[in-house]
């Protein structure tokens, strides 16, 4: 390579790898212990009016403790959270959504073709193992309401 | 001192490039590429690009007889009759009309309905991919021309045109129609019967336009499928001559791929900004559905619109909405604005007299290759997944139970391609779509600036600029995507 190109590109790949060292982004935290603080505060009855959850608070609290339990609520045609609605994980681990809904409807996680049907002032649970990595939505099938995304990392 | 404010404010763009500002059927099953792969991916940009450079500066000019830059084209011994392409346009024509039956009659689900498979992902996916390796084929089966030509056989003159085309009007048509295209694929949560209607419509239109100016200049100039289609088309190796009558077949011309971008040149500043928006709109959609993005509204921009003005959550979602479209329509504006200061770069470091809008027709087309690894990039895995299962929905195309192909249990599983396959996957793409970009911008270059220093100096902002493109384009890929709904707080 022509010498007067050659130092220029080093330059310029220098100053590259020095903005990228800059601007790095944090890599995604994929942990059990992290995720269960991820875990949404379990909302006391009385914060969901005319629900009852199946489970006593309790044995809510023992599940804290499981890596990959995700709980969504929906009330009112939103999801009620405090974290954020992409949950990730790593490819091979067993992965639990536990939906609580006010009204009936069918939770439908894409790409993994999983559909569990949710009734109100039950607690539905789906336990399966994450064996494909991507991205995957889940929805509240027939109000078509997006609830969140299941991100399946490789190893 | 003019050579050296253009290294300089190259090399700071090239920089720029590193902090660069990254589905209707919602079937993507992409994840953000890691952060590494990204950073190892723009590196190899910028080493390919400077390799490319050296070996065209090092080699004969293209007007020479032994330049590899040379390109030629053969006439290949294949000819396509005319029965045979008529055929096939009327094949086309009937899957828009399936397409519009099967959206009005079938089930509304849009991930069923085969009316949505059919035109977002086999034709407006598939026949792109498919161009770019056989050419411009949808010139020669595009069905709303075939209507004309079918109406033109009883009564001769329906489409000569009444009107002469504006010279002005150009390719703003087909842009606008491309706005719309993209403006109803991100916004509009087109349901069957929805898009039925629309492509119902855009035939009218098509009809009226062809019959108002002359079917010749309006699928040349305004209908946006013809254009989109035949730029892609310049990157395939194969391109379809039309033979003189009495056979009015097709004769298959073969050249060297990509050459076709360099055959021709943007004939209208239009034109320019149909291949800026190809890249931008690409931009866009990866982008407008990244944490960033959304952040930006929310975090920076809803702060300040709720402070000032006293309204319920619902009025600021819909400036959101307002926003993004805004956004979208805006996008080609920064994207022509740093193309055009770089070609100005260029012509400055070549210290040419060439005025800056004819250099920026004859440059636009090396940005096709870019835009369509884009868009490959962002939705083959979509075509893969998606795609596959109209074999499955063709089987009953109205949703009443049928089973004509036999295939109603096929497929019923999406097809999902590993994670990592699709990380170095989109990586190559777009650093193929780089090096062709780049090669053919510097080939373009030495055709344009006679003297071969003053090509060289060019040459320097045109790589910049590709660098941009690509890096911006890997940026893009490794964004955290957002959830896509509004999560309420837990009540307290």
């Amino acid at each position: 390579m022509n010498a007067k190109l050659l130092l220029p590109a080093i330059l310029a790949a220098l100053a590259l790898g020095l903005v990228y060292a800059l601007t790095k982004p944090a890599p995604p935290v994929v942990s059990p212990q992290t995720t269960a603080v991820m875990l949404p505060p379990v909302p006391s009855p009385a914060a969901i009016e005319n629900l009852q959850p199946v489970s006593p608070p309790a044995q809510v609290n023992v599940l804290y403790a499981q890596p990959n339990v995700f709980d969504i609520v929906v009330k009112g045609g939103r999801r009620l959270s405090s974290e954020e609605a992409v949950q990730q994980v790593h490819q091979g681990e067993e992965v639990t959504l536990r939906i609580t809904s006010d009204k009936a409807d069918e939770l439908h996680l894409h790409g993994y073709n999983l559909s569990m049907p949710v009734w109100p002032e039950r607690t539905a649970v789906i336990t399966f193992k994450a064996d494909r990595t991507g991205r995957f939505t889940y929805e509240l099938h027939k109000s078509g309401l997006e609830l969140g995304a299941l991100e399946v990392y490789p190893r | 001192m003019r050579k050296l404010l253009v290294a300089v404010l190259t090399v700071f763009l090239a920089l720029l490039s590193g902090v660069a500002v990254g589905c209707v059927l919602g079937a993507t099953y992409n994840l953000p590429i890691p952060f590494g792969m990204y950073a190892s991916g723009a590196a190899a940009a910028l080493v390919a690009s400077f390799a490319i450079v050296a070996f065209v500066l090092k080699t004969e000019p293209a007007n020479t007889a032994r330049s590899p830059l040379r390109h030629s084209a053969e006439v290949l011994e294949v000819n396509l009759s005319a029965s045979f392409v008529g055929a096939a346009a009327w094949v086309s024509v009937g899957c828009l009309l399936l397409t519009i039956t099967a959206g009005l009659r079938g089930t509304q689900n849009i991930l069923a309905n085969p009316a949505m498979t059919l035109f977002w992902i086999i034709f407006a996916l598939g026949m792109a991919y498919a161009t770019a390796l056989l050419g411009d084929i949808y010139s020669l089966i595009n069905p709303w021309l075939k209507l004309c030509d079918w109406i033109e056989h009883f009564d001769g003159s329906a489409f000569r045109g009444w009107i002469r085309y504006p010279e002005s009007l150009a390719y703003y048509p087909a842009l606008g129609f491309y706005m719309a295209f993209i403006w109803i694929e991100l916004f509009g949560e087109i349901q069957p019967r929805t898009l039925s209607a629309v492509l119902l419509t855009y035939t009218g239109i098509n009809l009226i336009a062809a019959w108002l100016f002359g079917k010749e200049k309006w699928f040349r100039y305004g209908e946006f499928f013809s254009v989109f289609f035949r730029l892609i088309g310049k990157m395939a190796p194969l391109e379809y001559v039309r033979t003189p009558a009495p056979s009015s077949g097709y004769r298959v011309r073969a050249r060297k791929p990509f050459m076709g971008l360099l055959e021709t040149h943007a004939d209208h500043f239009s034109l320019v900004l149909f291949v800026i928006f190809m890249l931008s709109s690409t931009a866009f959609d990866g982008v407008h559905f990244t944490q960033p993005w959304v952040g930006l509204f929310w975090k920076h921009i809803y702060p300040i619109l709720s402070a000032v003005v006293d309204r319920p959550y619902f009025f600021f979602l819909d400036i959101y909405y307002v926003w993004q479209w805004s956004m979208l329509i805006l996008s080609p504006f920064v994207y022509l604005a740093v193309y055009l200061f770089l070609i100005w770069l260029a012509k400055t470091a070549a210290n040419s007299d060439i005025p800056l809008r004819t250099l920026a027709l004859r440059f636009a087309f090396t940005l096709v290759p870019i835009a369509f690894v884009y868009n490959l990039t962002h939705y083959y895995g979509e075509l893969i997944s998606q795609g596959i299962q109209i074999v499955r929905m063709m089987s009953d195309p109205f949703s009443l139970g049928w089973n004509l192909l036999g295939t109603n249990g096929s497929f019923r599983d999406p097809i999902i391609l590993d994670a990592g396959t699709v990380w170095h996957t989109q990586v190559a793409l777009i650093l193929s779509g780089h090096i062709v970009s780049v090669y053919l911008a510097h080939v373009e270059a030495l055709k344009v600036f006679p003297d071969r220093r003053y090509a060289a100096l060019s040459q320097a902002p045109m790589l910049a600029l590709m660098v941009l493109l690509t890096t911006a384009g890997l940026w893009i890929l490794s964004l955290p995507i957002d959830a896509g709904q509004m999560v309420a707080p837990a009540p307290a």
